[in-house]
């Protein structure tokens, strides 16, 4: 392994998110049938980006998509004089106040005017209301009030969100099992007509219950994401 | 936070991943081979995010794999000096304060790169703000798995070598059995010594050093 260039572009954590999410699941399902399950070598990856998932489900960036972040960029934050990584921190923060602003902008005070930071909060305010919702109706006290609102929306989110992909992987997994109940079936079938072969037989439904738990584990790895 | 960085790499397909996509063969390959593993000087590997080129294959006497020299673009976790994070205070210790992110735990704020004004709060084990010197109900507290914004001072890449044969377990089993041998024997002056569990003391091969001593840093509310 080389490493041609360290820094080749900044990401911000929205663009991340939407990769993963959309990737995640061409992976952690098995690349086809019968594929044994001490082949997979997806552990790591299954686990890291749940963990990643998990994390960006509690950030600014679960609101966002792409198109607004451009549009915020492009139109709002070209006005001033920001360097790339201060706004790719407004991005990914979406800082609520101006105090916020100011810990991300380097000597905001001498080179913006607070109408100006003042306009650019609001701007955020306009393009990422789900931000703000958690502090207006939350206050300062009610910490645990703004997390119930957040966990009810990551619901919501994943509600909508999760179909497409999954329910085809879901479908996939069905099938699967299906197949495996009819080829346990038959066996049964088979060992009743062959009492003589019992090792073997034995030996096979291994084998059968081993794909099957491939296949619950996927399963499981899929719902557990939704939480 | 995230960077995409260009690697270049040789990439084993198994033969039997010969039947499906090629790039996809390859991005999964070296999914599983950086995801969660620390790149020397770099930082954390997330996932490939495109590929830019993939040469010819290339065939190995008596091995069925076929082996591509790629060129790749990784996401990679690694945070700019300087840059504000959003984690959850993991556990709190008189030395400071450790961050989690979910899915990266080695951030650790010294207790000197607190605000000014925090004191150790022995009874509640926690850090405590006190944000007016005069006035004692002006305290705030860092309780754990609060939200809190933290600013990233410096990055430390450890080299972690693999460790060999255990050539010292050899030597404490044979000092065990003499004094296994000691005891048997009645030999009441040796004490036989209650080691205390080996602690893991190997550092992370990534760690980073965060401050909380600015404004805006901290739990958000307090800045509402």
């Amino acid at each position: 392994m080389e490493i041609l260039e360290t820094r080749n572009k900044f990401i911000t954590n929205e663009e991340v998110f939407k990769h993963i999410k959309s990737t995640r699941y061409e992976f952690l399902k098995p690349p086809k049938k019968n594929y044994h399950k001490m082949n997979n070598t997806m552990f790591e990856y299954e686990i890291l980006t749940k963990k990643l998932m998990a994390y960006f489900k509690k950030t600014p960036c679960n609101h966002q998509n792409l198109e607004t972040v451009k549009k915020y960029v492009t139109k709002e934050l070209s006005k001033y004089e920001l360097e790339v990584i201060e706004k790719f921190q407004i991005v990914n923060l979406v800082p609520k106040s101006t105090v916020n602003l100011y810990s991300i902008v380097e000597e905001c005070d001498a080179r913006f005017s607070e109408e100006q930071c003042e306009n650019i909060i609001s701007s955020l305010r306009e393009y990422f209301p789900d931000e703000f919702k958690d502090v207006e109706e939350g206050g300062e006290a009610d910490e645990e009030a703004g997390n119930n609102v957040d966990a009810d929306g990551d619901e919501h989110m994943a509600d909508v969100e999760q179909d497409p992909e999954e329910v085809q992987i879901e479908k996939e997994q069905k099938e699967q099992v299906q197949e495996k109940q009819q080829e346990e079936q038959e066996q049964e079938e088979e060992e009743e007509e062959e009492e003589e072969e019992e090792g073997d037989m034995d030996r096979d439904d291994e084998l059968v219950n081993g794909g099957t738990h491939v296949v619950e584990d996927y399963e499981g790895g899929g719902n557990g994401d939704d939480d | 936070m995230f960077i995409l960085s260009k690697i270049s790499d040789l990439v084993q397909v198994k033969p039997e991943f010969f039947d499906i996509n090629l790039k996809k063969a390859i991005i999964r390959e070296l999914n599983s081979k950086y995801a969660n593993k620390v790149i020397p000087n770099l930082g954390v590997g997330i996932a490939v995010w495109d590929v830019l080129d993939v040469q010819d294959g290339l065939l190995r006497p008596s091995d069925g794999a076929v082996y591509y020299k790629v060129i790749v673009r990784l996401i990679v976790f690694k945070p700019f000096v300087g840059e504000v994070l959003i984690g959850w205070i993991d556990s709190s210790s008189e030395q400071g304060i450790k961050i989690k992110l979910d899915f990266f735990d080695e951030i650790f704020i010294p207790k000197d790169m607190l605000f000014e004004g925090c004191y150790w709060n022995e009874s509640e084990n926690l850090w405590v703000w006190r944000t007016d010197p005069e006035d004692p109900e002006s305290d705030v507290y860092f309780d754990v798995n609060e939200k809190i914004q933290f600013r990233i001072e410096e990055e430390i890449f450890t080299n972690i070598k693999p460790t060999g044969p255990a050539l010292d377990d050899e030597e404490e089993e044979e000092e065990e059995q003499q004094q296994v041998a000691a005891a048997s024997k009645g030999d009441k002056t040796s004490e036989v010594e209650v080691k205390p569990p080996k602690k893991d003391l190997t550092p992370p091969p990534y760690a980073l050093i965060a401050s909380c001593q600015t404004e805006g840093m901290g739990a958000i509310s307090w800045w509402g």
